[in-house]
């Protein structure tokens, strides 16, 4: 009789529990409905995640702050070996608190990575802000737009910038480590599907689809995926077709942003040696940027900004695109120009605005105009010395060297300075652009 | 004797049957084995060496204080409680012998314990170093550095005190102090300012420091010289400067020059040779900064030499030892609990009593902080309200209570590879092992004695 009473217990236990299932599912699927609950419980959650969030309940805020505080106080004494794994289990214990994995990412990536002086050091920080976000935010929140962007501004702002010291080699151990998936920088969509071990990393490793990328081909131009701005582009595009209006927004600056980047030093070189990396202007992709800037200005809520932004890369390209000698592409983002700067006279010379804008700059170039001022210069030089023209060949070297030493001049003095913003040396842009001429570029 | 190692084998025993107890070995093992597999360092070896010294003997020691308490509280209230008692206190045995052979049985179980954790987490460490040094040779410098402890050595210091002290005596000999100044105010902003002086080096200047003689011993590994300062220019990115090594005699017989990150730790490693056999090591810095930056070094002694002073075994084993003590004592603690009160009661006593002594550094602080209770008040003055000198008293009471037991980190000491030196152990086998236990054991005879055990259950 006892243990009769006894099964029937385990029974009636067992199906309470199924019960309590069934009527969890559709309570969850009401709160949704009326949006009253922040976030979906976690689906296939490892079990230290499921136990951080169901059986700590109401503890694991406390647990969190605990952890947080001491993740301060290590951070202020100089103590960095804990704070991965501190944020690990931070972020685990509020794993749909996007906030939390935003703050702990940018943490590593540019708070703590600032405080070592050596580049390698430094990039081992970024990407462990890029790995907690894209490993694991991502996982459990894998449609947040907040942590999309996050992801696309590291690569946008921290790798794609020159603000961090060392954001040169950043640019190169990231090349370095996308090679193999994007020989010369280029998709491999044949190859990946032949490839098991490559197509896994792709997906696995860096969670990047293949289809999003011919899509962003089709829609953004051909980018050198080895290059920030193509990831930036990347996750921007995801962010943006998971995200409301105001996601959208973002989302849409940071593509034309890194698109507008991508053109300024969107071609990777190789330098003679072999080893060094060397971002020059991809010219190219000047009918995709416009595009993406066209885009953005018929939206009616970006115009204030995006104007601006587009003028500003118009009178650069306008430039630019003389100084390599291609005067279609010159006079079509002139006429662009015109058309959306009212203060540029109708009548005005691209002669004389190309004069205007060249003499106005010459002094206050940053390093990505520099870099093509002085590359385009030499370029003109070898051009002009393959037709015979030796006289017209020399003044443009001259010029370039007028511009590198200009340049250079106030950056001599401070390594620093000149690390960060610096040029390399006129014999490797001599080589860039000696390569440009051979390929017929 | 015998009674007291009597009785400890009998507490051991009722331990092991212990069902939390067994739980909290369970844990242990866990601890030991889980921690070192799971944990994430910062990619470095350094790192992972640190995180899982640090973590494994961290969770195993909190493991074994909970242990201790709740085994010593269990050892006495509950066979109070269940009448076992009375089996033995109706023996002539004194009660400071009962309380005696429950604290040394608890505390060599938990020797016990304690030395596999210690066994198991110092074979897994060499492990990884091994490993490591297998899979890359690389490495083997910085197994090498991890291996090694190191003594932390600050530079000699003038007198502030004295000579703020004589600074002001020269002011108010010229000139009275400026009204609504008292002399203890411009004497403490005297003192700061030479503070601050004693630390900063502005553009194209230099600062120098003096530290104790090199032994010949010292000589034969490198010393890492840490520093840490601020720049006058916010947001600055590195900032270079020239350190010049040498002897009074001759200042510069090393030369390096280095761009160093404001705010953050920086390190440079040398080595020394016979020039600096029983000389000061003289310490220049030269500031380079193309910026034209000033920079202050921390308030918190500025820079520090790391001077090599023996292997990893032995400060180890210091560490441990130093841990252990705390284990008796915290042993001590809860069978003293378990005299005292009854079992529930005796569990939370114990627990509160932990926190407090674990948290001993932070109640320190804040008793030497004036509070300021939430109000209106214009001034820390008016903000001492009788509340908030109340809590200010309790915080200075509990501060001096906790004040023998309270102890830097061993577990950084340890993973920062800092030197643990004989003098903390003997301190903290001494005081925390014994004389605060043998008080305790003092306490909870004189309560036993005093206590009723063979009540009948109401």
């Amino acid at each position: 009789m006892k243990r009769i009473t006894h099964m029937l217990l385990i029974v009636a236990i067992l199906g309470g529990l199924f019960a309590v299932g069934e009527l969890n599912r559709r309570l969850v699927e009401d709160r949704r409905q009326h949006g009253i609950t922040q976030a979906d419980p976690l689906i296939n959650a490892p079990p230290l995640v499921v136990f951080t969030t169901v059986a700590l309940g109401g503890f694991r805020g406390m647990i969190a702050d605990i952890l947080w505080m001491r993740a301060s106080r290590l951070q202020h004494e100089g103590k960095y070996f804990e704070l991965v794994q501190l944020a690990d289990w931070i972020t685990k214990l509020e794993p749909r608190f996007t906030e939390v994995w935003a703050y702990h990412a940018w943490n590593l990536t540019y708070n703590i990575s600032v405080l070592f002086s050596d580049p390698s050091d430094r990039w081992r920080w970024v990407r462990h802000g890029i790995t907690l976000l894209r490993d694991e935010g991502l996982r459990y929140n894998p449609d947040e737009p907040r942590l999309l962007f996050e992801l696309g501004w590291f690569f946008q702002h921290k790798i794609g910038a020159n603000f961090d010291d060392a954001h040169l080699y950043y640019k190169q151990a990231w090349a370095r480590e996308m090679q193999p998936l994007f020989p010369g920088g280029r998709p491999d969509f044949e190859g990946w599907s032949l490839d098991a071990e490559r197509m896994a990393a792709l997906r696995s490793t860096y969670h990047l689809n293949p289809e999003r990328i011919r899509a962003i081909e089709i829609r953004h131009g051909p980018l050198d995926w080895r290059l920030p701005q193509a990831h930036a582009i990347y996750w921007a595009t995801r962010s943006r077709d998971v995200g409301g209006d105001a996601d959208v927004l973002a989302a849409d600056r940071m593509i034309y942003q890194s698109m507008a980047d991508a053109f300024r030093r969107g071609r990777l070189f190789s330098g003679a040696d072999g080893h060094q990396f060397i971002p020059s202007p991809h010219l190219e992709l000047l009918s995709y940027v416009m595009a993406a800037y066209d885009a953005a200005l018929a939206d009616a809520r970006m115009e204030g900004t995006v104007l601006a932004a587009y003028q500003f890369f118009l009178r650069e390209t306008v430039l630019l695109m003389y100084l390599y000698q291609r005067m279609p592409d010159a006079r079509r983002a002139f006429a662009r120009l015109k058309e959306i700067d009212p203060e540029l006279g109708a009548q005005t010379d691209i002669m004389d605005f190309i004069f205007q804008t060249y003499t106005a700059r010459g002094l206050d170039m940053n390093q990505d105009e520099a870099f093509a001022a002085v590359e385009s210069a030499l370029y003109q030089s070898l051009f002009w010395r393959q037709l015979g023209d030796a006289e017209r060949a020399v003044g443009f070297e001259q010029l370039a060297r007028l511009v590198w030493n200009r340049y250079m001049a106030p950056r001599l003095d401070r390594p620093d300075f000149r690390e960060r913003t610096g040029l390399p040396p006129l014999e490797t842009i001599r080589d860039r652009a000696r390569q440009r001429l051979l390929q017929g570029e | 004797m015998h009674v007291i190692f009597a009785i400890a084998l009998l507490a051991i025993r009722n331990a092991v049957r212990s069902k939390i107890v067994l739980i909290l070995l369970v844990a242990l093992i866990a601890a030991i084995t889980l921690i070192p597999l799971t944990v994430r360092g910062d990619g470095t070896l350094s790192g992972l060496f640190q995180i899982v010294l640090s973590y494994t003997l961290g969770f195993s020691a909190f493991i074994l204080t909970l242990n201790a308490l709740w085994a010593g509280n269990a050892s006495v209230a509950s066979e109070i409680s269940d009448k076992t008692m009375q089996l033995v206190v109706t023996k002539p045995v004194s009660r400071w012998q009962v309380w005696m052979g429950k604290w040394l049985g608890l505390t060599v179980m938990n020797a016990a314990l304690w030395a596999v954790c210690g066994a198991v987490t110092f074979g897994m460490l060499h492990a990884h170093l091994h490993l490591s040094r297998l899979t890359d040779p690389a490495h083997a410098q910085e197994a090498q550095r991890l291996l090694t402890a190191r003594e932390t050595r600050l530079a000699a210091s003038p007198d502030f005190a004295t000579l703020a002290q004589q600074r002001l005596e020269q002011e108010v000999s010229r000139a009275p102090l400026p009204e609504g100044v008292t002399p203890g105010q411009r004497l403490m902003e005297i003192e700061q300012r030479m503070r601050i002086d004693a630390l900063t080096v502005n553009p194209g200047g230099s600062r120098r420091w003096e530290f104790p003689k090199v032994t010949a011993a010292e000589l034969a590994e490198p010393f890492t010289l840490r520093y840490r300062f601020a720049s006058s220019i916010l947001g600055q990115g590195l900032v270079r400067g020239r350190w010049l090594i040498g002897t009074p005699g001759r200042t510069d017989l090393l030369d390096v020059t280095r761009d160093s990150v404001p705010r953050a730790l920086n390190e440079i490693v040398f080595r020394l040779d016979q020039r600096w056999e029983n000389q000061p090591l003289v310490i220049t810095y030269v500031d380079m900064d193309s910026e034209g930056a000033s920079i202050l070094f921390d308030v918190d002694g500025g820079i520090a030499l790391l001077v090599p002073r023996g292997g990893f075994t032995a400060n180890f084993i210091r560490g441990w030892l130093i841990m252990f003590g705390r284990l008796a004592f915290f042993t001590a603690l809860g069978v003293t609990a378990g005299c005292l009160f009854s079992l529930p009661v005796a569990t939370v006593v114990s627990l509160f009593l932990m926190t407090m002594v674990q948290m001993g550094g932070y109640i320190q602080d804040v008793a030497q902080t004036p509070i300021l209770l939430p109000g209106h008040a214009a001034s820390p003055e008016e903000a001492m309200s009788l509340a908030a000198i109340l809590v200010t008293l309790i915080f200075k009471g509990m501060a001096f209570l906790v004040s023998p037991l309270v102890q830097e980190s061993i577990l950084t000491h340890l993973a920062g590879g800092k030197l643990v030196d004989n003098l903390a152990v003997v301190r903290g086998l001494l005081i925390q092992g014994l004389i605060f236990s043998l008080l305790m054991s003092g306490m909870a005879a004189y309560a036993m004695n005093r206590r009723q055990l063979a009540l009948p259950a109401s």
